[in-house]
């Protein structure tokens, strides 16, 4: 298996999970990379992501795996970089024997918001409640959600916020949480977000996802 | 340039914002130095406009000269066209997002009568008025080109010079001029009468005659393999081989055949190559073909077995067209893995197949079917016209009687265990440069007349039928044979809300007859039959094709005579005088 970090970023942003695969995939066909097929009438490309972004944010830190037998990273690397359009390249490959299953490893999401006004650092302070309710759309009715357990941290610096997020089978939603937080002066859209790396927990430590392959 | 932090917020309240925003894979260097800057924009989405293959070859062609930056723009869909007004954006160019006034040259690339009132829309959109006396030399050269120059009549008046033919020939003489002419200081008018004796080229305030732009060596022309791979949904998401220009067959009903002759082919080996780059170039998943009629590439068996073999070892899908009935060949279907059998008897008795000359027997469709059907096919798609010259109530039976030809076979030999029949009709419509281009179209009344009796007809199990709106058929046809008269009619249409009119959703018929009304003209006035002696609007152009041939064509159509395919033995009908036919 082969495990690419590449980015999002750009009009790549506004990709949707599907057309984001489809030009992974893509990038693989031009770098005539070795990578297995399904075996059905229609053979598809076997591939994994990790949990999908929602439109318009950006991230630097998107894992992609390819069923393929290949080993030289270096090279792979070189050749992803060649072949992907200039809003995904990548900044890391590993090569693993089995496919390390990131979608359900990956536990968390750091982030940075980028706001039009100063942030007030009180947002932090929504670590110290029990609870924190939120607006959320679920296909397409808008309700409260309760949502506190899935912040892990807050940091305001400026126009900055840093935040680290659930993600995975008990996913946050970041730009529904980043507009959630416009009492506190965060006025930002989901193009201002950018995740900045995924996280596995590992004896209740969060560890970045690509240290976890090595 | 627009405003990018705008543009990123209003993205996210629109529908696939990947159409606004460029960034493709392969996108050639629009920041290189350049004399002339051009914007190519395509009268319709994204997606659609993206499948062009013209466009395609076009702006490729002019990125690869020296000197010269191609950008592309196509039609916002009305929820992006809002958000731009509500923020004062203008219709920008997808890859530095420039606006309109930022070029040197505008060309709007016209595929489609119905995408008339689009192109006004652009323009809108843009901020430069519609007629070309409105503007002055503070606005770009705005140009159109594309199939529906076989008559720029109705739309001329919006453009200041139109190209006739092909864009390798006209568009690039055209920039290259403008080049030159801009380096001297010359004004737009000044411009455009040298641009009048360019070959190919029609100045709308200057008028006179012009002939149509041909490529001489099609083999040779420009065609790019380094193709804009898009992130999201287009019509035709692969990569495309052009095999040959012009159609040999003659189907008088049919305007590409003859507006595209002289028939030129692309050699087996250029094609073969060209299609090894796109793989690799692209990443696509599907490689086509694209012409006319397929089945008459002189060297099919070759170039399938070559293209075959290359896809094969890349993982790619070919996928042929559909095969012309009496050509046939179930040994490179089978080959091709197809599941589905695509035929278009266009009518449905021999006798109306004579007249329309669509040169398809009677025996030809039983032994196609027979075969596909023994091979396993489970979808047939049969493809037909109503209202053609001549036709009766005998014809249409003639369609159904296919149909349950096509039900009774696969009972008898069929090796799949089902079969879907889809059954689509169309309605014919008189285009300019056919031979039926004086005939009457038949009217609404009967249009529905016919469509109902079919719908009747083919309620039958497994058999899907579906029908072309007939009223756009109408708005569709009055365009078509339209004269420099209609410029107010299309104005008026847009003005009144007509946009997207090929997109059955978005079309408004009683808008269109309103606007007729209102300039004082009758739709009926275009689509009823025109005498033989009379002007036709589009006379001024030299397409090659004679009319004189056209007239000998209607006559024997009118007798029932069929002409042969012209691949044997010349028919005489004037297109090698632009180029030789055959290469």
């Amino acid at each position: 298996m082969i495990v690419f970090r590449h980015k999002k970023t750009g009009e790549a942003a506004y990709l949707s999970h599907i057309y984001a695969m489809r030009v992974l995939q893509r990038t693989m066909r031009r770098m005539k990379a070795e990578v297995k097929y399904s075996e059905g009438f229609v053979p598809h490309m076997i591939t994994y992501t990790t949990t999908p972004l929602p439109l318009g944010v950006q991230s630097l830190a998107e894992y992609f795996t390819a069923d393929s037998p290949l080993t030289d990273e270096t090279y792979l690397l070189e050749r992803f970089n060649e072949c992907a359009p200039v809003g995904m390249r990548a900044d890391f490959c590993a090569v693993t024997e089995k496919n390390p299953n990131l979608a359900a490893k990956v536990v968390a999401s750091a982030y940075e918001v980028a706001s039009e006004e100063k942030i007030s650092s009180e947002v932090e302070g929504i670590l110290s409640l029990d609870e924190y309710v939120m607006k959320q759309l679920k296909k397409g009715v808008e309700l409260d959600v309760e949502v506190r357990k899935k912040i892990f941290s807050l940091k305001a610096e400026g126009n900055k916020l840093y935040m680290l997020l659930a993600t995975g089978n008990e996913n946050l939603r970041v730009d529904s949480f980043v507009q959630s937080l416009a009492r506190y002066g965060v006025k930002a859209c989901a193009n201002d977000i950018v995740r900045i790396e995924q996280y596995a927990s590992v004896g209740g430590e969060f560890v970045a996802a690509k240290e976890i392959l090595k | 340039m627009i405003d990018g932090e705008l543009l990123k917020k209003i993205l996210l309240e629109v529908e696939k914002p990947a159409r606004y925003l460029g960034g493709e894979y392969n996108l050639p260097d629009t920041d290189k130095p350049c004399k002339e800057r051009v914007c190519l924009c395509f009268a319709d989405k994204y997606e659609v406009g993206m499948s062009n293959i013209g466009l395609r070859i076009l702006y490729h062609m002019l990125n690869d000269t020296e000197g010269v930056v191609c950008e592309r723009c196509f039609a916002p869909s009305v929820d992006m066209a809002e958000k731009m007004r509500q923020n004062a954006i203008k219709l920008f160019s997808l890859e530095t997002r420039r606006e309109f006034t930022d070029f040197d040259i505008v060309g709007f690339s016209i595929g489609f009568e119905l995408a008339y009132t689009n192109v006004l829309y652009m323009m809108d959109l843009a901020g430069v008025p519609f007629y070309a006396k409105d503007r002055g030399e503070e606005y770009p050269l705005i140009i159109a080109g594309g199939p529906c120059m076989v008559n720029p009549a109705p739309i001329a008046d919006f453009f200041d010079a139109i190209m006739v033919g092909e864009g390798e020939v006209n568009l690039a003489a055209f920039v290259d001029l403008h080049a030159k002419c801009k380096s001297e200081g010359m004004s737009k008018a000044e411009f455009l009468k040298r641009a009048s004796a360019l070959e190919g080229v029609y100045v709308p305030s200057i008028g006179g005659k012009v002939k149509r732009a041909v490529v001489k060596d099609l083999d040779k022309a420009y065609f790019p393999t380094k193709i804009l791979v898009p992130g999201c949904d287009i019509v035709h998401d692969r990569s495309t081989l052009e095999l040959f220009r012009g159609c040999a067959n003659g189907c008088r009903f049919c305007q590409a055949c003859f507006y595209y002759r002289p028939i030129r082919e692309r050699k087996t080996e250029t094609l073969l190559r060209q299609a090894k780059e796109l793989i690799i170039n692209t990443g696509y998943e599907e490689l086509s073909l694209s012409s006319l009629s397929t089945s008459d590439y002189s060297d099919l068996k070759g170039l399938v077995d070559g293209l075959k073999e290359e896809a094969d070892k890349n993982n790619v899908k070919l996928a042929l067209p559909s095969l012309r009935l009496d050509s046939f060949e179930a040994e490179i279907y089978e080959d091709t893995k197809g599941a589905s059998l695509t035929f278009a008897p266009e009518a449905g008795t021999q006798r109306l197949r004579d007249v329309i000359n669509k040169n398809v027997g009677d025996k030809d469709i039983l032994s196609s079917l027979t075969a596909a059907l023994e091979r396993g096919v489970k979808n047939v798609k049969l493809y037909f016209m109503i209202g053609l010259p001549t036709e009766t109530e005998e014809d249409l039976k003639g369609i159904v009687d296919i149909v349950k030809l096509v039900r009774k076979l696969h009972a008898e030999k069929g090796r799949s265990k089902i079969i879907n029949i889809i059954v689509s009709t169309a309605v014919f419509i008189p285009k300019p440069l056919t031979p039926f281009q004086w005939e009457a179209q038949i009217s609404i009344e009967e249009m529905y007349e016919k469509q109902e009796y079919l719908k009747r007809e083919l309620k039958l199990k497994n058999v899907k039928y579906s029908w072309h709106d007939a009223k756009s058929s109408v708005i569709e046809a009055a365009l078509a044979r339209g004269d420099r008269r209609q410029s107010a009619v299309i104005k008026r249409a847009y003005e009144t809300g007509c946009v997207f009119d090929s997109w059955n959703e978005c079309f408004d018929y009683d808008k269109w007859i309103a606007a007729f009304d209102h300039c004082g003209i009758a739709p009926e006035e275009y689509t009823g039959a025109i005498p033989l002696e009379r002007e036709l609007a589009w006379d001024f152009i030299d397409n090659g094709v004679t009319k004189d041939y056209l007239l000998r064509e209607r006559e024997r159509a009118y007798n029932g005579i069929t002409t042969p395919n012209c691949i044997g033995k010349c028919n005489g009908c004037g297109a090698n005088k632009l180029g030789r036919c055959f290469q």
